[in-house]
């Protein structure tokens, strides 16, 4: 993976990867305490720039674009490039479907 | 700006919804906006005490989770139906939403098969919180750890855990503790309810502080008047002079505080 030169502003990534995410909250609880407490964050500020997460982290924008390459490849996060700057989301979902059968769904419709 | 206080426990039976409902009242009556959503989707129940049942709404959380309306939508305006013991109406200075959830079986099965997004129920807290113009919103969760739990818990400025004086919820509020810090929940304070009265509240209170490291910010003895108005309304409007309500006024002046 190849990062922009220091203090460039570094380029987002196009799409996250395929099949990846959506991620649960329990996914989120067994991050590593760095890329968790990013993605808190995240998710309390409903999505952020890179210069706002350098800002908030206190560290370089390549440093930055490094942690959400490695969230938005591992489903985390996404990242909406309608926006400008472009804007990192948490990627979240309440939970992942019931493998319930259908009969007992259908019974309680 | 708002609060967003997420009131939790994480055993059924604590009393969350009665506590959940006479706090946010008592925070309205100082003139406050306020909002309760009930994101308990499994088992809803906190329209009861404000005398709402099912007839009394057209859109529910789950409408709104499934982009049948806005989040607006969903919220009722419940101070007026804020009534005392003797059946008049309260005169709230503020005023109280309630974001109920569907009590119908079918759509409470679909949430859960379906599953919903979780920045959309962040983004509805926060289209409540600006379109209503609200001091506080609350949250009252389902008891213990869920996804929807989970989610309340990580977009809280104020985690409030409810425990009762037993083995089991001392146990299981650690638990809800460990994750509540892994979550970077900025404030927590813990609510002691239905503790029997041989308990001295001092030796009580310091117990759990103790164990926890994490402040008390109420002790609820058990009564019998809360038993006989059995959810038939907000206690403290009931029972003004009771220690119950003295106790509910206590927890809301600290939320109040925390502004």
């Amino acid at each position: 993976m190849s990062h922009p030169a220091h203090g460039d502003p570094p380029a987002p990534r196009q799409q996250q990867s395929a099949g990846a995410g959506p991620k649960t909250m329990t996914d989120l609880l067994l991050l590593a305490d760095p890329e968790r407490t990013l993605v808190n964050w995240l998710v309390r500020q409903r999505g952020a720039s890179i210069a706002e997460i350098a800002v908030h982290l206190g560290t370089e924008p390549t440093l930055v674009q490094a942690l959400l390459d490695d969230l938005i490849a591992a489903g985390f996060v996404t990242v909406d490039l309608t926006s400008d700057p472009a804007v990192f989301k948490p990627n979240l979902i309440s939970r992942k479907p019931r493998t319930v059968p259908d009969q007992l769904w259908k019974a309680l419709d | 700006m708002a609060q967003v206080i997420s009131i939790h426990s994480f055993r059924g039976g604590t009393g969350k919804s009665n506590l959940t409902a006479n706090i946010a009242t008592a925070v309205a009556s100082q003139g406050k906006r306020v909002a309760i959503v009930d994101t308990d989707i499994q088992s809803p129940g906190i329209h009861v005490l404000f005398g709402l049942d099912e007839e009394d709404f057209t859109h529910s959380l789950n409408d709104y989770l499934w982009d049948k309306c806005s989040a607006k939508d969903a919220a009722y305006d419940v101070t007026a139906q804020v009534i005392t013991g003797s059946g008049t109406p309260a005169n709230i200075s503020g005023t109280v939403y309630l974001v109920p959830s569907s009590l119908k079986a079918g759509e409470i099965a679909k949430i859960l098969r379906e599953g919903y997004d979780v920045g959309l129920l962040n983004d509805g807290f926060h289209d409540l919180i600006d379109q209503l113009d609200l001091d506080y919103l609350f949250i009252d969760t389902h008891p213990g750890l869920n996804e929807e739990t989970l989610l309340s818990i990580a977009i809280s400025d104020r985690m409030v855990i409810i425990l009762r004086p037993d083995r089991q919820d001392f146990l299981g509020t650690a638990v809800t503790l460990e994750v509540a810090q892994k979550l970077d929940v900025p404030d927590i304070t813990l609510l002691v309810n239905k503790a029997p009265d041989i308990y001295p509240r001092e030796t009580l209170i310091d117990k759990v502080q103790s164990q926890y490291g994490v402040p008390v910010g109420g002790l609820f003895y058990e009564n019998d008047e809360m038993l006989q108005l059995a959810s038939g309304g907000i206690f403290w409007l009931h029972h003004p002079d009771h220690a119950f309500s003295q106790e509910v006024h206590t927890v809301a002046r600290q939320l109040l505080a925390a502004e």
